[in-house]
């Protein structure tokens, strides 16, 4: 009675095989991890499936440095990233995003393919990847690839641009010099184990004491992750220090205003801002030792 | 002090099943399998308050699945699941399976399958259609009387008790302080979620496997649902993965019982964490008004406590709540002028019960912050303030009773534990200094609070328990007692407070469980906090009595005086005599005077003394999130007599874990329509490991006389003061004046903003 499917595919060849048997059905799904999936069959009392595991294509674990970007595989686990050299010096951001995402049973199971192309509004790597500027690489099943910045990628929530028989293989992260600096950080309902109710992750780019360029992203407070174009702006010219901190809270606590006016949760969140807003100051400020 | 008189009282034993607990080797009742059982799956309500249509055509059609009972099908035999005996008064008004449905989680239907898998699809295919009817939520709803659940009204019960006069007290007042606040309701969250099975012996018995609190009150509920006589129910207490309260009154026993009996088949129910959130049982949440008055020197000398009860949706424990709240508000101070005022509502949310603590949580969430409130408007120390007004122990005298008329408090020592604890805490030397370490964005403080609870039902309902206890021929000691362990150590308690008056190591003390075929009569079970007080007390008695016993054969047998017999290790002898192990001197008994080592004894509650505790907590507040660190935590609790230091501290931080949680995080929350926001630990927080701080521990034990070796309640006490000391910990840091529980982030930032 039973009638559910189970493919784990080893090649791209089959992987492509087996997008074509997708293009046109609706119960095949993938899993990498299956830390969401579990929870949604559960939810929505789904119990005649296909699964195309993804955690057994050897290109799509490794993280590699290459001249101009990092690339990572779709089932790259938290840990994973996590514990990255790479990662952790040329996109401190994204490890610190994937060290907060739920426990470490989770972490040790769920991939950065899995958060991104699930698109919840609230997931971690999603807010860093945008503020590192990331690129996915999708492949179809025709055996093509697609790149797609990470923000055009993202429609809303659960949302992307992926197409029936395409599959999100890769994720580039574009690698700076050493004055780039990235942070992440995030306010849950408790410490650990927590969805964020709001995350921002920064990635600034310094000259000398002075601040070139600065990426910030806002998470959890729209249907998509949401630039802080205010905050970015503020930033330029300026030095990393707690004159600017206090103009970005202002700036912090003003979007959130502009972004929820009317949901319930606007007056705790425009306070919040400033807590992952000290975090984030904290960590760059951190790694460029100032204090 | 005592302890070191002892062999085994107060001793750290490992408890014999922790073992297996954490090898995966114990056999829960989800794990049990029977030849051609059936899986059943409850269907519960979507709606809180419809009328239910159910199409069960297209779940009959579906491969695998046996059986679907609706309303239709169940026998029309109201019960008051509380009911753990049956002289209780209160109306019987749940049934199996209900055609209206009165709160979301509602039993509404139940699907058989021979899998689970065909069960769940059974009810997948079952076609519910809700005719809604206007829904009461919450207390602020229920009383405003313009729907009601049940009757004329929607208060379902009131009491008040008082002592003195409180209108003159008030009158003598140099200040008076008033609070109001409310705590939620609350999900107990055991680590196993209800479960049952049951089956149809040879003989036509039902037996029901059940991780239960009470199996002589599973056994009432099901004669009265299902009309059978009581000895053709069988009811066995199956191994536990916690309970906290939540499994203390039938749920799933009447229907999966009904189910056994109608399909003739094994039946197995197991909920999942949504429905053990919103179809079983939780603590009633509370809104509060306390009114305090005290004179220029910190004497309290008038107090109001008006309390009303969410009572969910049928009858359950409405009037048991109101009371045992409102009796623990005299036990802690001494208030000549106290009135208590509690009341309870019917609501179309999930029925309350028990919850560790039983409406102490509750009486003391509002009124301990109301205490430090009161400690400030004179500008005195919380802990000295507590000290100066509360109770001093009393010499136990028969029948005495409390201020208004509830059995005596003993030797209460609620003034040691706050000066102990004050003193181990290092409270005035922090409280010079916390708030030095505030910086902009974190702020610091410290917080204490006091409690009480009782020891069993003694002058309220019947508390006895009957025990047998027989020498076995191995040498062993078999104790037959209706117990039911619910992962707290009681088994263990039982084989301690046996060992020591028997001299025999505990684990030749043999301790089955509960079963309604097996083991003697008790009245009231596993509850309210009356095990070690009193089934403790009674184990006590009957190893007392059996040793006599033995004493006397011993010394018939071989021609010397009582006084001459010693015990030693399992041994019995004299200085003059051969000494002969317990085993064979059970067979000599037999031998020689055709007799069994055996006695048989109903022991009767003799007191209900009070237990107290303080907490004492240091807590790091952030101003930008709201977000709260426990930075240390000092329980000191009144224990009498620990008789398993390793358990009690294990009692103290599992308690505090829950209040603590009670204090952050944990909050059932509906929406207007009744619908549960938090069905799932998703969105139903409890604190986890990395947010829980060690919590360290301290006993007074200055013994109770009515208690085994001088013990009395730990479990339950343990899961009150610790959110309340959080609570006035983080007003003691921000400034503010939190009363309404719990302190979520968003609420503190709210709180903060107000300021």
């Amino acid at each position: 009675m039973n009638s559910n499917r189970f493919y784990a595919p080893e090649t791209i060849q089959a992987l492509t095989e087996l997008l074509q048997q997708k293009k046109d059905k609706s119960d095949i799904y993938f899993v990498a991890g299956a830390t969401d999936f579990l929870i949604d069959i559960k939810k929505q009392g789904i119990m005649d499936f296909t699964t195309i595991d993804l955690t057994h294509l050897e290109a799509l674990q490794q993280i590699e440095t290459r001249d101009d970007c990092i690339e990572i595989g779709a089932a790259v686990t938290m840990a994973g990233l996590e514990e990255s050299p790479a990662i952790r010096s040329h996109a401190t951001a994204l490890a610190k995003a994937a060290a907060t995402v739920g426990s470490t049973q989770i972490r040790n199971r769920a991939t950065i393919g899995g958060n991104i192309a699930g698109a919840s509004q609230s997931a971690d790597t999603v807010t860093a990847c945008l503020a590192l500027g990331a690129t996915v690489v999708l492949l179809n099943s025709g055996g093509e690839l697609r790149e797609l910045p990470l923000e055009e990628f993202i429609l809303g929530i659960g949302l992307t641009q992926i197409k029936p028989d395409e599959v999100l293989i890769k994720i580039w992260i574009p690698v700076g010099s050493n004055a780039v600096h990235s942070g992440f950080a995030k306010v849950g309902s408790r410490k650990s184990v927590t969805i964020s109710k709001i995350n921002l992750a920064a990635r600034i780019v310094f000259q000398d004491k002075y601040i070139a360029e600065a990426t910030m992203y806002f998470g959890s407070i729209g249907t998509k992750a949401v630039r802080a174009a205010d905050m970015e702006k503020h930033c330029i010219g300026r030095e990393w220090n707690e004159t600017l901190m206090a103009g970005l809270f202002e700036l912090g606590s003003r979007q959130i205003d502009e972004a929820i006016p009317t949901r319930s949760s606007r007056p705790y969140k425009r306070i919040a801002v400033k807590g992952v807003i000290s975090d984030v100051f904290d960590d760059i400020a951190n790694q460029r030792g100032l204090i | 002090m005592m302890a070191n008189e002892f062999k085994y009282i107060g001793k750290r034993i490992s408890s014999p099943d922790t073992k297996d607990k954490i090898l995966g080797k114990t056999k829960y009742t989800g794990d049990m399998q029977r030849h051609a059982m059936l899986f059943g799956k409850l269907v519960t309500s979507q709606k809180a308050h419809a009328r239910v249509r159910i199409n069960t055509a297209r779940a009959w059609a579906v491969a695998g699945v046996r059986a679907v009972f609706t309303y239709e099908d169940v026998p029309k035999r109201p019960y008051n699941s509380n009911h753990w005996y049956p002289g209780l008064a209160g109306k019987e008004d749940e049934l199996i399976l209900h055609e209206t449905a009165r709160h979301v989680g509602d039993r509404i239907a139940l699907v058989l399958g021979d899998t689970m898998e065909a069960a769940e699809r059974g009810r997948q295919a079952l076609i519910v259609e809700y005719e809604e009817l206007p829904a009461v939520i919450g207390i602020k709803s229920a009383k405003e009387r313009s729907v009601t659940v049940a009757g004329e009204t929607n208060l379902c019960f009131e009491t008040e008790f008082a002592c003195g006069d409180v209108q003159s007290g008030f009158a003598k007042a140099d200040f008076i302080i008033e609070d109001t606040g409310s705590t939620p309701k609350i999900h107990h969250a055991a680590i196993e979620n209800h479960v049952c099975m049951a089956e149809v012996d040879t003989f036509g018995n039902l037996i029901i496997y059940s991780p239960c609190q009470v199996v002589f009150q599973v056994q009432h509920i099901t004669a009265r649902a299902l009309n059978l006589p009581y000895y053709k129910i069988r009811v066995v207490k199956t191994d536990m993965g916690g309970s906290f309260g939540g499994k203390g009154m039938p749920v799933l026993e009447p229907i999966c019982g009904f189910a056994a009996q109608k399909t003739g088949r094994p039946v197995k129910i197991i909920m999942d964490r949504m429905e053990s959130i919103a179809a079983t049982r939780t603590r009633n949440a509370s809104s509060q008004r306390v009114k305090t008055g005290i004179t220029k020197d910190g004497k309290i000398v008038a107090r109001e406590i008006e309390i009303d009860f969410d009572g969910g949706a049928y009858l359950t424990n409405c009037a048991a709540i109101a009371v045992a709240a409102g009796k623990k508000a005299f036990r802690t101070y001494t208030i000549e002028n106290q009135r208590y005022t509690g009341k309870t509502y019917y609501t179309h949310t999930t029925p309350g019960g028990a919850c560790r603590g039983y409406g102490s949580p509750q009486v003391h969430a509002v009124s301990e912050i109301n205490i430090n409130n009161a400690a400030a408007k004179i500008g005195m120390d919380p802990v000295d303030f507590r000290i100066l007004n509360a109770v001093d122990p009393k010499e136990y005298a028969q029948g005495a009773v409390d201020q208004i008329g509830s059995p005596a408090i003993g030797n209460a020592r609620i003034k040691d534990c706050l000066t102990k604890g004050k003193e181990q805490f290092r409270w005035q030397e922090r409280m010079q200094t916390i708030k030095d370490k505030n910086s902009d964005r974190f702020a610091y403080g410290l917080g204490v609070a006091a409690s009480a609870h009782g020891n069993g039902y003694h002058g309220a309902f019947p508390d006895f328990i009957n025990v047998t206890m027989q020498i076995m021929p191995d040498g062993r000691v078999l104790v037959r007692a209706a117990l039911h362990d619910l992962g707290c150590g009681t088994v263990l308690t039982m084989q301690q407070i046996a060992a020591e008056v028997m001299n025999i190591p505990p684990e030749q003390i043999n301790v089955p469980q509960a079963d309604t075929f097996l083991s003697p009569y008790d009245s009231a079970g596993t509850q309210a906090s009356r095990v070690t007080f009193v089934c403790g007390g009674a184990v006590k008695e009957a190893a007392e009595a059996l040793k006599k016993k033995m004493a006397v054969f011993y010394a018939t047998a071989f021609g010397c005086t009582d006084a001459e017999v010693w015990f030693e290790d399992g041994k019995i002898g004299t200085e003059s005599t051969e000494a002969m192990d317990y085993g064979s001197f059970a067979t000599l008994c037999e031998n020689k005077y055709q007799t069994t080592l055996k006695v048989d004894l109903e022991y009767k509650s003799k007191a209900n003394p009070s237990v107290y505790s303080a907490a004492f907590i240091e807590v790091k507040v952030d101003r930008y999130t709201g977000m709260v660190e426990v930075e240390d935590i000092l329980v000191v609790q009144d224990a009498g007599q620990v008789i398993n230091q390793t358990l009690a501290e294990g009692q103290l931080q599992g308690g505090a874990h829950m209040s603590l949680g009670m204090a952050l995080y944990e909050e059932m929350v509906y929406d207007e329509s009744g619908a549960l926001k938090t069905g799932g630990f998703a969105k139903y927080h409890i604190i986890n490991a990395p947010s829980m701080p060690e919590v360290k521990t301290l006993f007074i034990e200055k013994g109770e006389p009515m208690g085994p070796f001088g013990a009395k309640s730990i479990g339950e006490l343990a899961a009150v003061a610790p959110a309340p000391a959080l609570m006035n910990a983080i007003n003691h840091a921000l400034g503010t004046n939190l009363t309404d529980y719990p302190a979520t982030p968003e609420r503190i930032i709210k709180a903060l903003n107000m300021l």
